[in-house]
């Protein structure tokens, strides 16, 4: 009972600090709140801000410079800053993904080298898993990695869909390393330097016209032997996790709460079935939450929570999209041009097809949960 | 949910398959199960989160919420929601002591006269749930000469109800009542209005409960449904579609229970919670909606028969989502609960443990 009382302090306090400072930086004209800004909002500066602060890896083991946090604690960080919109997408991917990956899955020297600088927000990841041909299907990748002699790696190939590529230092790749191997089996991840000889970003625009995602193209990139992460050709387990780490969070369900926010906040006589509208908003994103600290509760306690990790990311990522037309719908009329409110819904509005995309998309979700259900 | 929980779960769960059979349950519609009324209360399940010195089986409100989500996933035909978990809290606002047995609630005030020790009830009583199956009701008067609101705990034998079954088959009576009764409690008009809405958020919060109850066994019956039934050559379930519809009622039975988890754990820690509440209430409401939509999909026309208990299930779902204040007007409490601290305080209203 006084240890969670405590906790709960300890959570709430954390909470207010976190408040403070993104209102100082709203004030102060470092970002103007988002939508899909964990996708959209790129910044570095803010990211080194959050890093002084200790909000990056915050989990993870002071050993490797990480802050030793509870995952609450790390949930109530994340979900100040989407609710804020905050611009987080460049460190998003390595503290989601990366930095757990590493700490699994990564030698000592790996470690060592990289998680200090991924908590210090020096260095940014993105990850290379989706290829042309290669979307849901994510077994049928065909970059290869060819081992070399020495130990060494050349990598050819394409990766797509990869955000901030062109702003990132590294990309943990995957790549079928075992010639003639098929499917889940024969598949390493590497990580490549985004700067080596070889490698080429061209940016993929998104419908809006905005540039978050590109194809990396590789051709005989060369990789060191120290660069491989994990299992030679056993890495289908590794990405398997690292998924269920990319589908449980907030930024699963929160995508359009700066949105949602902007719309509680518009003058009366500019909305209409204004309860109704913000009931179905608020109480759909409270049972989103509660659902998600479900979740957190069992990572923290260690249990596998890839189902209900699942099935929060097609609720979550069908409500934001929902939560742009509730929001429309209890519009009295289209905002003013160029106002905040309209501005912010262009933005879901052109956002919104990706939402239950990204990361799984609705059906492939669908498929995992019915198999959990022994269908 | 605690250990404990679990233990009182799967006691119940043990009981009521035994003795909340569908036989039993197709046999109380219209009225209800009073020999399975006796066979938990025999096990001191009926008094469930009354404290032991007052005369109950003890636990807390999670206890209480137990019983009423697995009475829901059995159809348990009898006012266990209406028992354990809105009379005691309201018996408690109005300083009245805890009383075994059935209880019914209800709702609309009709006239009160007080006298040196008791008080005179004229009125009507209308559509009161479980009313027949009740050994007291509790009454809410209200008294003009002194502008104070009473409960007054009155035993049902003096009241004669006109019944008719709700389409879950749940019974519901009305009554023009004359009694007096000296078993009562009275708060200032002011004072009443906030027990009485927190008495709603109770009842909220006891459907909610029960409609997730409801929901995991929709669940349950369309999981193994669909692996049974072939068509095609095959069984459903292994057919896209059929997954798909199949995974979204997972998803929204997974999303209520999260919600009523939730709302009773703040309720809890802070002795009410209206913003959880609600938003609990109005999520689990169209959810449950869905599901029963998905679930009638998925199982065709067999579920459409009254020889299948599907409907059980799903016609007291399509009640219960609308009993006391409906869906809709939870949807707008919630709204104007979210924005209650300012239109720009909807983020801190919702992350407020």
């Amino acid at each position: 009972m006084n240890a969670l009382a405590l906790t709960d302090e300890r959570v709430e306090s954390l909470r207010h600090e976190v408040r403070d400072f993104l209102a100082e930086q709203i004030a102060a004209g470092k970002f103007a709140p988002g939508v899909d800004s964990w996708l959209a909002g790129f910044d570095r500066d803010f990211t080194r801000e959050l890093a002084q602060r200790g909000w990056l890896g915050m989990v993870w083991p002071e050993e490797y410079g990480g802050h030793g946090r509870s995952a609450v604690e790390r949930f109530t960080v994340m979900e100040e800053l989407l609710a804020a919109g905050a611009p987080v997408s460049a460190y998003w991917a390595g503290d989601r993904q990366i930095g757990p990956a590493l700490l699994r899955n990564g030698t000592e020297e790996q470690r060592r080298r990289f998680i200090p600088q991924l908590v210090a927000g020096e260095v940014l990841f993105c990850l290379g898993l989706s290829e042309p041909d290669s979307g849901s299907d994510l077994a049928s990748v065909r970059t290869t990695a060819t081992k070399q002699d020495d130990g060494s790696w050349i990598i050819n190939g394409s990766k797509v869909w990869t955000s901030g590529a062109h702003h990132k230092d590294y990309m943990l790749t995957l790549c079928r390393s075992l010639p003639g191997s098929e499917r889940h089996e024969g598949l390493s991840q590497l990580i490549v330097d985004l700067h080596a000889s070889g490698v080429t970003i061209r940016p993929v625009l998104l419908l809006s016209g905005s540039h978050h995602f590109n194809e990396v193209f590789l051709d005989n990139v060369r990789v060191e032997a120290d660069m491989l992460l994990g299992t030679e050709n056993g890495a289908w387990a590794q990405v398997t996790t690292e998924l269920s780490d990319e589908r449980s969070g907030p930024e699963r369900y929160m995508s359009t709460v700066a949105l949602i926010r902007a719309y509680a906040e518009e003058p009366e006589e500019n909305t209409r079935h204004r309860e109704e509208t913000l009931g179905r908003l608020a109480g759909q994103l409270w049972s989103l939450r509660a659902l998600s600290l479900e979740v957190v509760d069992q990572v923290q306690r260690g249990q596998s929570a890839s189902l209900l990790a699942s099935t929060s990311k097609d609720l979550g990522t069908r409500f934001e999209q929902e939560s742009v037309g509730i929001v429309r719908e209890g519009l009295a009329r289209r905002p003013e041009p160029g106002s905040r409110l309209d501005g912010l819904l262009e933005q879901a509005i052109t956002h919104s097809p990706g939402f239950t995309l990204r990361g799984g998309t609705t059906q492939v979700l669908r498929s995992i949960i019915a198999k959990k259900l022994g269908l | 949910m605690s250990e404990k929980n679990d233990d009182l779960a799967d006691l119940l769960v043990d009981v009521l398959t035994d003795h909340c059979t569908a036989e039993v349950i197709e046999a109380a519609e219209g009225s209800w199960a009073a020999d399975l009324w006796k066979v938990l209360e025999d096990l001191g399940l009926t008094s469930v989160g009354v404290p032991e010195d007052e005369g109950g089986a003890g636990g807390g409100l999670a206890d209480a919420a137990t019983v009423v989500r697995v009475a829901g996933r059995f159809a348990a035909p009898a006012p266990i929601a209406q028992t354990l978990m809105i009379a005691p809290a309201l018996r408690r606002r109005f300083s009245l002591r805890h009383r075994p047995g059935p209880t019914a609630v209800g709702w609309s005030a009709v006239r009160a006269t007080r006298d040196a020790d008791g008080v005179r009830l004229v009125g009507t009583l209308s559509d009161v749930s479980y009313a027949a199956a009740a050994a007291q009701v509790l009454v809410l008067g209200t008294d003009t000469d002194t502008g104070e609101i009473v409960l007054a705990d009155v035993p049902a034998e003096v009241i004669g109800w006109e019944t008719r079954a709700d389409l879950a088959g749940e019974p519901r009576g009305s009554a023009d009542i004359d009694v007096r009764v000296e078993t009562f409690g009275a708060l200032p008009d002011e004072e009443a209005d906030d027990v009485i809405e927190r008495a709603r958020d109770d009842e909220a919060l006891a459907l909610t409960w029960s409609m997730v109850g409801a929901m995991e066994k929709v669940q349950q019956l369309t999981v193994t449904y669909v692996k049974e039934r072939e068509q095609f050559g095959r069984p459903i379930a292994k057919f896209q579609a059929v997954k798909q519809l199949a995974a979204q009622i997972a998803g929204l039975t997974a999303v209520s229970l999260a919600a009523a988890n939730e709302a009773t754990a703040s309720y809890v820690r802070h002795g009410a919670a209206p913003f959880p509440v609600a938003a609990a209430r109005s999520r689990t409401a169209a959810a449950a909606t869905d599901v029963t939509r998905y679930a009638h999909q998925l199982h065709g026309a067999i579920g459409y028969t009254r020889e299948y208990p599907l409907h059980q299930y799903s016609r007291r779902i399509w009640a219960w989502r609308d009993e006391g204040r409906s869906a809709v007007e939870w949807t707008d409490i919630t709204g104007r609960r979210a924005v209650a601290r300012g239109a720009d305080q909807l983020w801190q209203t919702l992350t407020q443990e």
